[in-house]
């Protein structure tokens, strides 16, 4: 019976103009999605092309200024921006920390649109108190982008819904259930191959526009063939959840508006509504510390260590001998004194920024918690994983280019209290910053999450009502 | 027409679905309503505590030079708008403060978003993403098969042979969808102005904003009643009719939207914070620095002066010549970043041109700006608010370097400021456009609503004559 049903299914299918609509439709949206994606990637690309080739004209001509000052040479730059000083270098010539794209960025474009890619802590500033954001219009960030998991989360399930509402309910209408009720076939089971050709027919479709989309645009990401899979696997999962729920309303409802209804309120309530209010709740439970706080608790700081400033160094030098030279009549400048406050800065804002780990932690955990709920969120954090522009992605960019800037003034400043010059060997010796896709990728926990959310509705919604009757 | 209108109604009252869905955006717009009005509460109270320790921090520095005072600065907060609480806009993504120093101009910095987990760019659950995403899929569910189901049940010949004028037929059918719509919104207006003017401290509330802004979201569900009733004329069967209307509310509340963000960035695109940031400097580079005497702008400055007093040197002028270089060199950087900033709202604008120009594919997008503008939570206030940040900026420059202008002693260098003066600059104040001003400058969006409600209006009429 199988045989007949695939035969006659594939038949009606090859017949109908849905599939052909229903191809130049994936086609399409999966060409305009990956271009736009791409186009993303490229313009993130360029500008750190540009950043990079700034950076290297000024390092070289920091080079050149040095290896004159070595020599001996006489140079034209005014005192204070010579780079034998080890704070001018720390200044003027911060390092460039990069975070470049992954081969899947294109996919999603994630908090990509939001953050910038990158940084060049100096010597001064806070560290923790950098922002990174990006030059953004805030109505494009309100809309969205138009990219592929746009496409995954929002468009597949409708066109599944479109595909799918009245597999079962158009044989009621035409009044031809009631024969197919005459069959040696139990009409559950039927409906089940009906869907699962379906579902097959439509995965190939997908997977087909899928690699037709990449080849045309972004030809690279074939390279990464590890995260294509899982990307492939992810969406076809997808796929799968939507056609067993639409099999279930198929045999639970069986009446064709009512069906279209009743999904598209499903499909409501997991990609839109779900998703806002845990996000909403997530906000109300857990607020991030306000930054109004947070500005006005440095600046008091600041203000407490401006009044303090001899006894902050004396406590500075004592906790950092190592730094304090012999000399009885060291003299403390301006930059002695700021890193001696900054150290004081850093330990006073400590529990204010562990509030904002701990709050944006707290949101994440319920995300982790309902995320079940709706397979719209596990999609969501999945595809911004394999593109690796998740929000876990920017923080711990935040958190590399943190512990970077700490090295690299851990490197400078005990120059300034030695009273040590910079030279073209320390320029070769000072800390370089490479960024790690540090977080770990929870796709196969995401898809299994999904499976198992399909599974659970195929055997206890649809497989366990097999020996009902379907009103004819 | 009566009698259609009634008919319907009842049998709307009686339809379960309709009920279930009404009943479930009731629900969500109570968590939306109480955890809106949670947050702006806090937020308020924040933005009202922070904007009172920084002033303190400010006038309590104690006595210092006033250049030394300028680099310290101070902060401009942007006060949280009463239908923040209505409509979020893109408040999310705008930061709230900005920091004012001498020779700097910054940007607003710490927007929500980015504190928060990617959830957030599946929206929030505001009182706005219930009406503005929600209400049109009640009214397609209410008149999706208005026309459809006469046909299904054979009663179409029935009207037809009873001599139903067509006309009134179709406004029949139009009202009996648009008028439970048209209750429900404005019972929630009414409650959301109730419960707003009860709150304490609300700031820049005014009942005809909020009217404006029932008036615009009516006016969207009218265009959508419109046309999910032309749907079903048009439709062979209830499937088809809804299907149909659901694909309208899909173009219109999400595709179009997003691609008018990817042209937008392809046509006009921003610059990187970096490269923005470059470009600001090559400018300052070749203008006068007040820092710097030696440059040669300001040698060129000095010269001015001179013979503008009919003096040899600069010790000979009437006041201190390192505050009035430094006004001057303020007032360079100033322009240079007017400029620069000018180009980027600029760009800005021509971006959101593309979606205003989008409008003519979906009545969604002039009905999200006008939203956002009247609740004052718009990228356009956040330019008015940034540009006032800035203005108040080269204020206080002028006020703390005409101090040294006019007291230090001419070549001291030693001069400070007493700490009661830092208490006679004024406090940074900022008031939004009213009502008006916000209509004047939105008759793009006005317009497009109008079209779209008179145009496939009059397509029904005309449609209908032919049933």
């Amino acid at each position: 019976m199988l045989n007949n049903n695939l035969k006659y299914e594939l038949k009606l299918l090859m017949r109908s103009k849905w599939l052909i609509l229903l191809s130049i439709s994936i086609v399409l949206l999966f060409a305009f999605a990956t271009y736009n994606g791409n186009k993303n990637v490229a313009k993130r690309l360029t500008d750190i092309s540009k950043m990079e080739k700034e950076f290297l004209k000024k390092d070289s001509t920091m080079l050149v200024t040095l290896t004159k000052i070595e020599k001996g040479e006489k140079v034209d730059t005014p005192y204070w921006q010579l780079p034998n000083d080890p704070i001018t270098v720390g200044y003027r010539y911060p390092r460039l920390a990069i975070m470049q794209p992954e081969t899947l960025s294109f996919i999603a474009t994630g908090q990509s649109d939001m953050y910038t890619h990158f940084k060049s802590p100096t010597v001064r500033g806070n560290n923790f108190a950098l922002d990174y954001s990006e030059m953004v219009n805030p109505v494009q960030l309100l809309f969205g982008n138009f990219d592929l998991a746009f496409v995954f989360i929002y468009i597949l399930p409708l066109l599944i819904i479109a595909f799918s509402f009245n597999v079962l309910s158009k044989e009621k209408e035409l009044g031809t259930l009631r024969l197919l009720g005459a069959q040696p076939i139990a009409v559950n089971l039927w409906l089940i191959q009906k869907i699962g050709i379906r579902y097959f027919v439509f995965t190939t479709i997908t997977i087909v526009a899928l690699f037709v989309s990449i080849e045309l645009f972004s030809a690279v990401a074939f390279n990464d063939f590890g995260s294509l899979i899982k990307l492939l696997l992810l969406i076809s999962g997808y796929i799968l959840f939507w056609f067993i729920l639409s099999c279930f309303v198929n045999i639970k409802i069986n009446d064709s508006s009512k069906n279209a209804l009743t999904l598209i309120g499903i499909w409501l309530l997991i990609v839109m509504v779900i998703p806002a209010t845990i996000n909403q709740i997530g906000n109300s439970l857990y607020p991030t510390p306000s930054r109004l706080k947070m500005i006005n608790e440095i600046r008091l700081i600041k203000k407490e260590n401006e009044e303090k400033q001899n006894k902050i160094m004396n406590d500075y030098l004592r906790s950092h001998p190592e730094l304090a030279t012999e000399n009885q009549d060291q003299k403390f400048g301006f930059w002695h004194n700021y890193f001696a406050s900054e150290k004081i800065m850093e330990e006073k804002t400590a529990p204010l920024l562990a509030g904002y780990d701990s709050q944006l932690k707290k949101q994440q955990n319920l995300i982790n918690m309902f995320k079940y709920v709706s397979p719209a969120i596990l999609m969501q954090q999945s595809l911004n994983n394999i593109a690796g522009t998740s929000e876990k992605h920017y923080n711990d960019f935040k958190k590399q280019v943190f512990e970077f800037s700490n090295s690299w003034r851990e490197y400078l400043v005990p120059m300034l209290f030695k009273e040590q010059v910079f030279t073209t060997k320390n320029y070769r010796e000072m800390p370089r910053f490479s960024y790690k896709n540090r977080i770990s990728d929870d796709t196969w926990v995401n898809f299994m999450a999904i499976i198992s959310i399909s599974g659970f509705i195929f055997f206890f919604f649809i497989n366990g009502k097999k020996n009902k009757n379907i009103s004819m | 027409m009566k009698n259609i209108i009634f008919k319907e109604l009842k049998e709307l009252a009686r339809d379960g679905r309709f009920k279930i869905a009404t009943g479930i955006t009731f629900v969500l717009l109570l968590i939306a309503t109480i955890t809106g009005i949670n947050q702006y509460n806090k937020n308020n109270k924040q933005y009202l505590e922070s904007m009172s320790k920084e002033r303190d921090v400010w006038e309590t520095q104690g006595e210092k030079n006033p250049h030394s005072a300028a680099h310290y600065g101070t902060y401009a907060f942007k006060p949280k708008f009463a239908l923040s609480l209505f409509d979020y806009g893109v408040t999310k993504y705008t930061g709230n403060s900005i920091f004012l120093e001498a020779h700097n101009r910054h940007e607003a910095s710490f927007s929500e978003a980015s504190d928060q987990t990617s959830l957030a760019r599946f929206g929030t659950l505001s009182i706005n993403f219930v009406l503005i995403y929600l209400f049109p899929l009640i009214i397609i569910l209410i008149g999706y098969n208005s026309y459809t189901k006469e046909i299904e049940h054979g009663t179409d010949t029935l009207l037809k042979s009873q001599g139903v004028n067509p006309i009134k037929l179709t406004l029949g059918k139009w009202s009996a969808t648009y008028i439970p719509i048209f209750i429900i919104t404005s019972i929630i207006f009414l409650t959301i102005g109730i419960v707003l003017s009860s709150l304490e401290n609300l700031a820049f509330f005014s009942w005809a904003s909020l009217l404006t802004l029932g008036v615009s979201y009516l006016l969207y569900y009218a265009i959508i009643t419109t046309l999910t009733i032309l749907i079903s004329i048009w439709s062979k069967s209830s499937g088809l009719s809804l299907v149909s209307s659901l694909v309208v509310w899909i173009v219109f509340s999400f595709i179009t939207p997003k691609i008018a963000t990817n042209f937008a960035n392809n046509y006009y695109p921003y610059p990187s914070k970096s490269e923005f940031n470059a470009r600001i400097a090559e400018d300052k580079k070749n203008g006068l620095d007040g820092h710097n005497p030696w440059n040669s702008a300001a040698k060129k400055l000095e010269e001015e002066t001179l013979k503008e007093f009919g003096v040899d040197s600069i010790s000979q002028l009437p006041f201190n010549y390192n505050g009035y270089r430094m006004q001057k060199g303020e007032e360079h950087e100033a322009k240079v970043y007017e400029k620069n900033y000018n180009l980027l709202n600029e760009i800005a604008i021509n971006q959101n041109n593309i979606y205003k120009k989008l409008s003519f594919l979906s009545p969604f997008i002039p009905v999200r700006f006008l939203s956002m503008e009247i609740a004052n939570t718009s990228d356009n206030l956040h330019w008015k608010f940034t540009k006032a940040a800035e203005a108040y900026r080269i204020k206080k420059q002028e006020f703390l370097n005409y101090d040294i202008k006019d007291n230090a002693k001419a070549g001291s260098s030693g001069y400070v400021m007493t700490a009661e003066k830092f208490k006679k600059l004024p406090k940074f104040n900022f008031t939004p456009p009213t009502l008006l001003e916000i209509l004047k400058e939105n008759g793009q969006n006005i317009l497009f609503l109008s079209l779209w409600l008179v145009l496939p209006f009059l397509g029904l009429i005309i449609t209908s004559k032919k049933i």
